[in-house]
């Protein structure tokens, strides 16, 4: 068993594969016994960065360090890292009782210490009636257990996971994130956890780091991504439905700015905005118009697309020029495309972005 | 999609005519053995009965049992050689990167693309200096050197098609390189590495130019070799001729039959998997 849980961190790390550079100066440190969540689109680096850390692809400049101990010139073996792969990787010759010792032979570890662990790990994933099952014999969500095992089973300083729930059904997926978050407090690993599924990351990490184009934009806990986010993207990618964006001129009234392009007018407090900004605005802070208190509005739009889910409906409204906004009711209403929808915006719920970099303002003003 | 009843008899008709002029052939050798020896034959006839006896009398006249014998060695080295230095090479050619590693497959590829005929009179010249010919050493050095050129390019077609989460996961949970290869991927590459030791061991077998070349001692002769000193000493006789060449065949049609379910398996896998 790993002793105390280990940090990991990542200096400067830059990976090219030919011209592109995959990675570019990732910096990131990972408190021992952290889940952290590393989330973005596809393409952004993050694979590349977990198999940097597994030591799968060399790092091409930077520093990477387990437990304070410099990795980067280790091969794999050598990290004490365990790893899930988005399609398991389960050996297919193999039985699940050779899966999950394959490693601790590996390691020379005597056969009965061998025997011990895996019966272990088995009865904790509830693997105990397959061990003599081969991969192909099976489930998906069966293997999905066997490859966790297979992670469980060496007890190594660190959890790398890629992916791993994303072949599952929706279902399943959500019992298994419940399931992995709730095997990464048990053994308190410091892990990393690859996806690109914002839920999964808002509802697995302790922090989340969100990764775009090899650069890491912002790492923060779930709540703060959400409510604080660094910029643009970051604002537009976590959050489903995701935040909408407008760009409106400024005007002084007072000690207040009036953010306006005809159809939508917004209030602001805040010391200093540009000429002209982006603002954003999350679905729940949309509704249709009733003259509640901290209500801005009324406004009108036209819906351009209705959303039912049952225990809520979102409206697309497009409200003039370059502005369509995501409107959040409660239970199903009904509405019809193309009807006009009057429309409230509820006050000190927005955000303000620079134009030109993208970079966060202000948040709820 | 579903043939239609004229696309099923077009293709069955096409299928059919190649089963014929593939097994003809054959046919006609099979039962040109069985009529006695020494029978004159003007065509294609049909012996009068089934008789083994010429089979029994081309494997005494022609020395069979020797032949035989040190075909089997040749084969069998030449198999093993090549299986053991293909493996690691396609896996290294498959998996790794290195340094020149494209410019030396390309040297590898050379061994498929010069034609054989082309090096045996420098190879000859060679192996009488280092009075290695009339050795068994001067059919299987060539030959594994011959194979070594398919057998890596067909084994790193192989482990190029594993998927590399495979090799990785291992290599994560802490096995060696060396391990990587002989626990994790060998035993899934069982049907390729199969087919190649059945292609091997046929063309090995079949060799004659080679044999022709750097054996003059008899008691080094393979298979092959001695049906054509049989053809020249029995001249016409052309039941025993042909006796011996099924007795030649019969090696190679043995091994096919016994490993043609992985063989086919190894075939396809590469068309399937890309």
């Amino acid at each position: 068993m790993s002793s105390s849980p280990v940090a990991i961190t990542f200096e400067g790390v830059v990976k090219r594969f030919g011209p592109v550079t995959a990675v570019d100066g990732l910096t990131l440190d990972i408190a021992g016994g952290e889940f952290m969540v590393l989330v973005g689109p596809s393409g952004c680096g993050k694979t590349t960065a977990l198999r940097l850390l597994a030591g799968l692809e060399a790092v091409s400049a930077g520093r990477i360090t387990i437990g304070g101990r410099e990795v980067q010139g280790l091969p794999p073996r050598r990290r004490d890292v365990a790893m899930v792969f988005q399609d398991y990787a389960l050996y297919p010759q193999m039985t699940v009782y050779r899966n999950l010792a394959f490693g601790l032979e590996s390691r020379k570890v005597p056969r009965a210490e061998v025997r011990a662990q895996v019966e272990q790990a088995a009865r904790r994933l509830e693997l105990d009636g397959l061990l003599d099952r081969k991969p192909r014999e099976l489930s998906g969500g069966q293997r999905q257990r066997v490859a966790l095992g297979r992670a469980l089973v060496r007890h190594p300083q660190a959890f790398l996971m890629d992916e791993p729930l994303s072949n599952l059904d929706a279902k399943l997926r959500v019992d298994m994130r419940a399931e992995i978050a709730a095997l990464q407090r048990e053994t308190g690993v410091t892990t990393l956890f690859v996806t690109h599924d914002q839920v999964e990351a808002m509802t697995m990490g302790d922090r989340i780091a969100v990764m775009r184009a090899g650069v890491l934009e912002q790492v923060d806990t779930p709540d703060r991504v959400y409510a604080e986010p660094a910029n643009v993207f970051v604002a537009g990618f976590i959050g489903s439905p995701a935040m909408a964006f407008c760009e409106l001129t400024a005007r002084r009234q007072g000690d207040r700015f009036c953010l306006g392009n005809g159809a939508l007018q917004l209030e602001v407090g805040v010391e200093e905005v540009p000429e002209t900004v982006t603002v954003g605005l999350r679905p729940e802070h949309v509704r249709p118009w009733s003259a509640e208190a901290g209500m801005a509005g009324p406004f009108e739009g036209v819906v351009d697309s209705v959303e039912v889910l049952g225990r809520e409906t979102f409206l697309g409204v497009r409200a003039g020029e370059g502005v369509r906004l995501t409107a959040r009711l409660e239970g199903s209403a009904r509405h019809e495309l193309g009807e006009r929808l009057r429309f409230g915006v509820e006050r000190g719920t927005a955000h303000l972005f620079d134009t030109q970099s993208g970079a966060a303002l202000a948040h709820s003003v | 999609m579903t043939a239609s009843g004229v696309e099923r008899a077009v293709t069955y008709a096409v299928l059919a005519l190649f089963s014929v002029l593939a097994l003809a052939p054959i046919a006609v050798i099979v039962l040109t053995a069985m009529h006695p020896p020494g029978a004159l034959l003007t065509g294609v006839e049909l012996p009068h009965s089934v008789s083994l006896a010429t089979f029994r009398s081309a494997w005494d006249a022609g020395g069979f049992g020797r032949l035989m014998a040190s075909s089997v060695l040749v084969s069998a080295s030449v198999v093993a050689l090549t299986t053991a230095l293909c493996i690691p090479a396609g896996y290294a050619f498959g998996t790794m990167r290195f340094p020149g590693a494209t410019p030396i497959f390309y040297v590898m590829l050379a061994g498929m693309v010069v034609p054989f005929e082309s090096l045996i009179v420098p190879l000859y010249y060679t192996f009488r200096d280092a009075g290695l010919t009339d050795t068994y050493w001067a059919l299987i050095l060539p030959q594994t050197g011959l194979s070594i050129s398919f057998g890596t390019f067909w084994m790193r077609a192989f482990f190029r098609s594993v998927p590399v989460e495979l090799a990785d996961a291992a290599r994560v949970d802490g096995a060696s390189s060396w391990r990587v290869l002989w626990r994790v991927l060998v035993p899934i590459g069982r049907p390729a590495i199969l087919t190649m030791v059945v292609l091997v061991f046929m063309w090995t077998w079949n060799e004659f130019l080679l044999a022709l070349v750097m054996i003059s001692d008899q008691s080094h002769r393979t298979a092959p070799l001695g049906l054509s000193t049989f053809q020249s000493r029995y001249g016409v006789d052309v039941p025993s001729v042909s006796a011996a060449a099924v007795l030649v065949a019969a090696p190679v049609v043995v091994v096919y039959l016994l490993t043609q379910r992985q063989f086919l398996r190894g075939m396809l896998a590469g068309s399937i998997r890309g």
